[in-house]
């Protein structure tokens, strides 16, 4: 017989009994037997996440032609089940080791396209990859302790921070361990799964540059320390309701100085303020940054520390304290090793003497298998180990020594990582744009791929005022480039022209990077793709030409103003008919005729699917997997899980009402027939409590290990479960 | 705590046969690297989806040309991806990726036949660059699949035998040798003579 990936892992029970759990319920989905709006949202919250022409079909540029996918389910609204997705991979502040890149080679390699993509969030992705294929792939990455869990979802995402934290001349601390304790604090928290959209975290070492982006954040923490009583307290400078998306908002500051101890409880609390008021059904307003500007920021302060009071104690709030570390070094910018370019542009000296950080820039984010091997070899021989993505869509090597450099460049250059632009105007970051994504509008990897191929070539980048300038591309406004808060930035648009669609950008600029993502620039014209390297030119140039001693790109643009930047484009802006200019009229990177057709409904959160609904699609499948149980003569296993079935369905509706119930059945059971039993809550119109009572009966007295008992602990618990989403859906009615 | 890579080795696992895993990749080097044009092959391989009438279900075609010895110019399929590399390693790859209703024997069979029907159809097209053309001295096979194919000696000597044996239906002479990157997925150089 064939082996398995889950019968040789050996991986932590209760990761492999998620994943057991996730396989069930695509096997559910296939048969069609759970909805296909609650599988979308239970497979996002897997950080399975569906791709551009999933709903089987592409525009060729004349016609749109259906793909040739076999017959299967959705496996979401309009997502045909045989079509490639994509899998997020979550990667808490951007750290990996060597094993974890080598499993993260292999399964790109095989299940993917070879390609790990760098986000811009310190994510990776997959591409191309089959909904069958992904509980081996989650099994393989837990092996080596990476999860994709909350990945995507109306959840929180991966929490970010700091590539440089700990090696950081101007961090006030290393903020590692504590990212790392809220990420694996938060993950599959109870208090976060009720959210009407996704949630941001970020963590930045310092308040001048631009690591952690935290003004961009549903909260960002910026850390801080306080003498109190002549000694050194850490903190957490706190800003909450920030966000990019089509109408960026900058966060505000919530508290100026939270104690360290402080960090887990208080983000809490601000879940259950979210997860209680955020907007649940228009999902245009339910991110944090709406509710802050609905309630304003001293009222989401008041109900948080409010919430924090009442928080039941738990004691992961402190296991990761107290934290030791250097005492906060002197504030010192971060200067440019100097010798070939490689060390003058990728290297930088740390906090630690004789230690430097080296980034390898990936083109738009993308590394090979081969490579993410080599960088493996590389990490564990001269970097401790370890590696770091950045939200610059680049990895970094951390703790090399001095003595090492030639090496590290020698074998870098190998791997065809050692291009020399790290963090110069040429390293673009780019979000997949209409690559992959169902929203993408216009090609930002090609225009960023042309655009860091023109300017790598370009005599202006030679200037250094040019040089460190920073351009980000969307592929549409929901700024998953993050075009907002770079020098130049740009989105995807279309504009209907001499009877075609043509892709443009929209340009933005003078945003900041700076000061986590200080402040967002200005739009000032759409022009179309195929002009925009000339647009860079043109406003890099005048610029440099125009420019005062020392000013800013960005207080240049403030100073010309938006009218005097959009005549300085008004030719661009102008589309020659397609005879004159066929250029104009395609993509770049992409033989069509430009279409909007391909463009779909986005997954980024999933539709809104209530903690409740998704309690309840847990009930079925474990009352599934008791029928399976069931048709295998094991009768015993059967009848338990047929148990923990109504056990969660009844535990689901106790909570729409008491957020901490217990998981003890004896306490759930207790709970539900005093809040829906007595209350004559959970009755049927006909069957009046008998429904209900089927879990009392089986707590009780529980059906004897035999095909009989078996058979009737499945069924009643198949009713009860029905019992259970008639009463929710009374619930949800008399709410609304 | 989760156990290390290093921990859970891949060889001692007993191996059914490799080639029960449908995951295999075939790469044929082209005879003159210095032709390959990859934004040049950007229109072909997107005609060939558009007027796909196969059973691969092609989807779209992707460009890792940015990426250096990557995978070059991607034609991707729910069932199957195409690649086009450029460089002094230049070739032609077709990697399976789902299962495959065949043999082992025709699976093999059939992926190398198709890989040279798209070598073909590229070389056929007038947009395409002259003289691009498949070598037909040798080829590498793969197979993309660890837990049925892990890279190691033992592999080798299940599978070798089975691929001098099924594509000595195509050539003459057929020479296996063990071939792959460190790390890598398992594969193997063939050397064949028509």
């Amino acid at each position: 017989m064939t082996a398995t990936w889950k019968q040789v892992l050996r991986i932590p029970h209760d990761l492999a009994e998620q994943i057991d759990q996730f396989e069930t319920q695509i096997e559910l989905r296939r048969r069609e037997q759970i909805d296909e709006k609650i599988f979308a949202e239970t497979r996002l919250r897997r950080g399975v996440y569906g791709q551009r022409y999933d709903n089987g079909l592409r525009h060729d540029g004349r016609t749109q032609r259906p793909l040739a996918y076999r017959e299967h389910p959705t496996k979401g609204p309009n997502t045909v089940w045989d079509a490639p997705g994509m899998q997020r991979i979550k990667v808490p502040y951007g750290g990996l080791d060597g094993a974890q890149l080598e499993r993260l080679a292999e399964v790109a390699e095989e299940y993917a396209d070879g390609i790990l993509h760098v986000t811009t969030r310190q994510d990776l992705q997959l591409h191309y990859v089959h909904i069958e294929d992904t509980p081996d792939i989650m099994r393989r990455l837990a092996e080596v302790g990476i999860t994709t869990q909350e990945a995507c979802g109306n959840v929180v995402r991966n929490v970010t921070g700091c590539h440089l934290a700990g090696v950081c001349k101007t961090e006030s601390f290393d903020i590692t361990p504590y990212a790392r304790a809220l990420s694996q604090f938060l993950l599959g928290h109870p208090d976060a799964q009720d959210f009407g959209r996704k949630f941001k975290i970020s963590f930045s070492g310092c308040i001048d540059e631009a690591c952690g982006v935290a003004s961009v954040h549903d909260l960002g923490f910026i850390a801080k320390t306080r003498e109190v009583d002549g000694r050194s307290e850490r903190g957490f400078e706190t800003w909450a309701g920030g966000g990019l998306g089509a109408v960026p908002h900058r966060a505000k500051l919530l508290f100026d100085f939270l104690p360290e101890a402080e960090l887990l409880p208080m983000t809490q609390a601000v879940c259950r303020v979210f997860a209680r008021l955020g907007e649940k059904k228009n999902r245009g307003k339910a991110r944090l940054k709406f509710l802050v500007e609905k309630i304003g920021i001293d009222a989401l302060r008041k109900l948080a520390l409010e919430e924090r009071e009442i928080l039941p104690p738990d004691e992961r709030w402190s296991a990761h304290l107290p934290v030791e570390g250097a005492a906060p070094p002197a504030l010192v910018h971060i200067g440019g090793g100097a010798g070939t370019p490689w060390r003058e542009r990728n290297v930088d000296t740390q906090r630690q003497a004789g230690l430097h950080v080296v980034t390898i820039p990936l083109p738009l984010g993308d590394l090979s298998s081969d490579q993410a091997r080599a960088l493996a070899r590389i990490a564990r021989r001269f970097a401790r180990d370890e590696v770091r993505t950045s939200i610059e869509q680049n990895v970094v090597l951390r703790n090399v020594a001095t003595k090492d450099l030639d090496a590290v460049e020698s074998e870098l250059r190998s791997a065809g990582l050692a291009a020399p632009y790290a963090g110069t105007i040429v390293d673009v970051t780019a979000c997949p744009g209409t690559d992959t994504c169902k929203l993408g509008i216009a090609s930002s990897r090609g225009l960023a791929g042309a655009l860091s191929a023109h300017l790598a070539e370009h005599a202006l980048v030679r200037e250094e005022a040019v040089r460190d300038l920073s351009i980000k591309v969307s592929g549409c406004f929901n700024s998953c480039g993050q075009h907002h808060v770079a020098d130049l930035g740009f989105y995807g648009v279309s504009r209907k022209k001499n009877g075609y669609t043509v892709p443009h950008f929209q340009v933005v600029v003078g945003g900041q990077w700076r000061e986590n993502a200080g402040a967002f620039g200005l739009a000032i014209a759409a022009v179309p793709s195929k002009r925009i390297p000339e647009v860079v030119d043109r406003l890099t140039a005048r610029y440099l030409e125009e420019r005062g001693d020392g000013e800013r790109f960005r207080d240049w643009v403030q100073r010309l103003g938006k009218p005097a930047l959009r005549s300085l484009l008004a030719d661009l802006v102008e589309v020659a008919p397609y005879e004159v200019e066929p250029a104009l009229y395609t993509d770049w990177g992409d033989a069509r005729l430009f279409s909007m057709k391909d463009h779909g409904v986005g997954e980024c959160a999933g539709e809104v699917v209530s903690v409740a609904e998704l309690g309840l699609q847990a009930s079925e499948r474990e009352v599934f997997e008791a029928q399976l149980e069931l048709d295998a003569d094991r009768y015993g296993a059967a009848r338990d899980k047929a148990f923990r079935a109504m056990v969660t369905a009844a535990r689901t509706l106790v909570r729409t009402e008491w957020l901490d119930v217990p998981d003890e059945p004896d306490e759930v059971v207790h709970a539900f027939r005093e809040r829906f039993y007595d209350t004559k809550r959970c009755f049927d119109p006909f069957a009046g409590g008998k429904l209900a009572s089927y879990l009392f009966e089986a707590h009780a007295s529980p059906p004897s290990a035999s095909a009989d008992g078996a058979r009737r602990a499945v069924q009643e618990a198949q009713l009860f479960i029905e019992a259970a989403y008639a009463t929710y859906d009374r619930i949800e009615k008399e709410a609304s | 705590m989760i156990p290390s890579n290093e921990a859970i080795a891949l060889t001692p696992r007993a191996v059914p046969g490799p080639f029960e895993s449908p995951r295999i990749a075939v790469r044929f080097p082209l005879v003159d690297p210095s032709v390959v044009d990859l934004g040049a092959l950007v229109a072909v391989l997107g005609d060939r989806v558009a007027n796909a009438d196969g059973d691969e279900a092609l989807v779209d075609v992707v460009s890792y040309a940015h990426v250096p010895r990557g995978p070059g110019l991607l034609l991707v399929g729910a069932d199957v991806h195409y690649a086009v590399t450029d460089g002094p390693a230049a070739s032609v790859a077709r990697i399976q990726r789902r299962p495959w209703a065949l043999s082992p024997r025709q699976r093999l069979l059939e992926a190398v036949d198709r890989t040279r029907a798209l070598a073909e159809h590229i070389s056929a097209d007038p947009r395409s660059p002259a003289g691009f053309a498949l070598r037909t001295d040798e080829l590498e096979i793969g197979i993309h699949d660890r837990l049925h194919a892990p890279p190691n000696p033992e592999t080798f000597a299940r599978a070798a035998p089975f691929v001098e044996a099924v594509l000595s239906e195509r050539y003459a002479s057929v020479v296996v040798t063990p071939a792959g990157v460190d790390g890598g997925p398992f594969t193997v150089r063939v050397v064949i003579r028509a």
